[in-house]
């Protein structure tokens, strides 16, 4: 092990470079840039065995990926925004096909508003596509949750690709002193690929993915979704796995300061650490408020948090996404979904969108209107500026 | 306890001798064979035929094999893999010398 001073976009470049995969194909986006140049440079190096295809387009890539890695390799990419829309198409082959591909997704608005910066309007319309999604807090979390997907990816129960979602510059340029396992750490912890599902092998031919009538189809739907289920299990013994081995303690939900607490604030990726600071403010003066940070969004953890959040009176979901025209958020409609039937009351806001800052500040405003504020059904825009609808005066 | 990197369904849904393939996969190939849709199919004439390989170029499904006759003047041999040869007369078209002829399949059965 050796502590290194690293981005997030590093750390990811570097947990593949661990893992070994035997091809990238990987088409650069901002903020995504530095994890395909980082592999480029391994491969220059020879510091990584493995093809680097260039190509195209971020379709492209993710269909090669999808070719690589029926040939029975670990397979990398990563992408953002508008590339990761661009892929959706074959995002859903990749899955369905059940390929183990890991892939960095750097969050990043989607556009128009044209923007460079974060929001996770990304990785949220994808939360139906099949792939497994994990929110990374910071670099080293980016490194370690790429190597846990890994191993959840090419579990032979779930067999499904997995998204490792790092918020752009906040975590993919923000860094850290990481630490970086030794190459035979991590080897012991993730052995090399082998699969006999489905597999392009002259030898043993196989015809995949032909048309599948009605009356398969929802058969191999559901076998995909016991996949997504099975994972549910599965990541946690990976991660309890990946904590005796390395020293890192993950959980597909991370509960701070949850046991006793009345209000606690539900978050996604780089805005919990502030979250945490706002919780322990809140509690030295006396308020009992929580946190429950959300890592596995995909498959998403309902047994823990029904199980830790039965006993809390009011929930706020912060999340840095909309469901336009829709009565919540991708975050608050799950969590709202999850906790059906308990007596909790669930808010939505949404804030951070296109890369706004989430302060302190705006934590505290959701945990005030929290308790303030009437119960509403749809979100509420906690950070929006109140001339919203008035700036940009017509001029002559 | 550890688990295994990846590979076949540690158990399988129904028995536990078979084992599953899981996903959108074919592996018989019943519903492949397009040789089923012929309705008239490529004879060549060996006397006439040059293996100049234009058919085998051209075969859209890439199911012709030409192989040369090992000694000067004797007979060049073209194979056609009747499982997917869909009888579309493309190879007829091509060939130079004209030696191929489309022929009604029920001739055959």
């Amino acid at each position: 092990m050796k502590t290194m001073f690293m981005d997030g976009n590093a750390a990811a470049a570097e947990a593949m470079r661990l893992a070994r995969i035997q091809v990238v194909a990987a088409y650069p986006i901002t903020p995504q840039s530095p994890i395909a140049e980082g592999l480029a440079k391994f491969c220059v190096q020879g510091t990584l065995d493995a093809k680097y295809m260039r190509i195209e387009s971020e379709h492209s890539a993710m269909s090669a990926c999808v070719g690589a890695a029926l040939t029975g390799v670990r397979v990398g990419t990563a992408t953002a925004s508008v590339g990761l829309a661009l892929m959706h198409e074959i995002l859903n082959v990749a899955s369905g096909l059940r390929l183990p591909i890991v892939m960095p997704v750097v969050n990043r608005a989607l556009v128009a508003p044209w923007s460079l910066w974060c929001d996770h309007s990304d990785a949220m319309p994808e939360r139906d596509s099949g792939w497994l999604q994990l929110y990374a807090e910071d670099a080293q979390e980016s490194l370690d949750l790429a190597l846990i997907a890994y191993r959840v990816a090419e579990h032979p129960e779930v067999m499904l690709p997995v998204m490792v979602c790092l918020d752009g510059f906040f975590v993919s340029h923000t860094g850290m002193a990481v630490r970086v396992p030794d190459q035979s750490e991590v080897d012991e912890f993730l052995p090399p690929y082998h699969t006999d599902n489905l597999l392009l092998d002259p030898d043993k031919p196989m015809f995949v993915n032909p048309l599948t009538m009605s009356d398969e189809y929802t058969e191999l739907k559901y076998q995909h979704k016991i996949g997504a289920d099975k994972a549910e299990q599965v990541l946690p013994e990976v991660m309890a796995e990946f904590a005796k081995k390395f020293g890192r303690k993950y959980e597909p939900v991370e509960f701070y300061k949850c046991d006793d607490a009345e209000e606690v604030v539900v978050t996604l990726g780089s805005m919990s650490g502030t979250a945490s600071y706002v919780v322990d403010q809140l509690r030295a003066k006396g308020q009992k408020v929580g946190l429950a940070r959300i890592v596995s969004f995909r498959p998403f953890p309902h047994r823990l948090l029904r199980e830790r959040l039965a006993g809390v009176k009011r929930i706020a979901v912060l999340e840095r996404a909309t469901s336009i025209g829709g009565a919540g958020g991708p975050v608050l409609a799950e969590v709202r979904s999850t906790l059906t039937n308990l007596p909790v009351r669930v808010e939505g806001f949404v804030a951070g969108l296109g890369g706004r800052d989430i302060p302190p500040a705006t934590i505290e405003k959701v945990f005030d209107h929290l308790r303030t504020a009437e119960p509403q059904c749809r979100p509420t825009w906690a950070d929006v500026r109140s001339d919203a609808m008035t700036i940009r005066e017509v001029v002559q | 306890m550890p688990m295994p990197p990846g590979g076949l369904m540690q158990k399988p849904a129904v028995s536990e001798q078979k084992r599953y393939l899981l996903g959108p996969v074919a592996v018989r190939f019943s519903a492949a064979n397009t040789g089923s849709w012929r309705i008239v199919r490529p004879v060549y004439d060996a006397e006439n035929c040059s293996a100049c390989r234009m058919c085998e170029k051209f075969c859209p499904a890439g199911i012709i094999s030409v192989e040369k006759a090992p000694e000067k003047g004797g007979k060049h041999k073209v194979t056609f893999n009747w499982e997917y040869c869909k009888g579309c007369g493309i190879c007829m078209v091509e060939c130079v010398r004209k030696c191929i002829e489309m022929q009604p399949e029920k001739n055959f059965v």
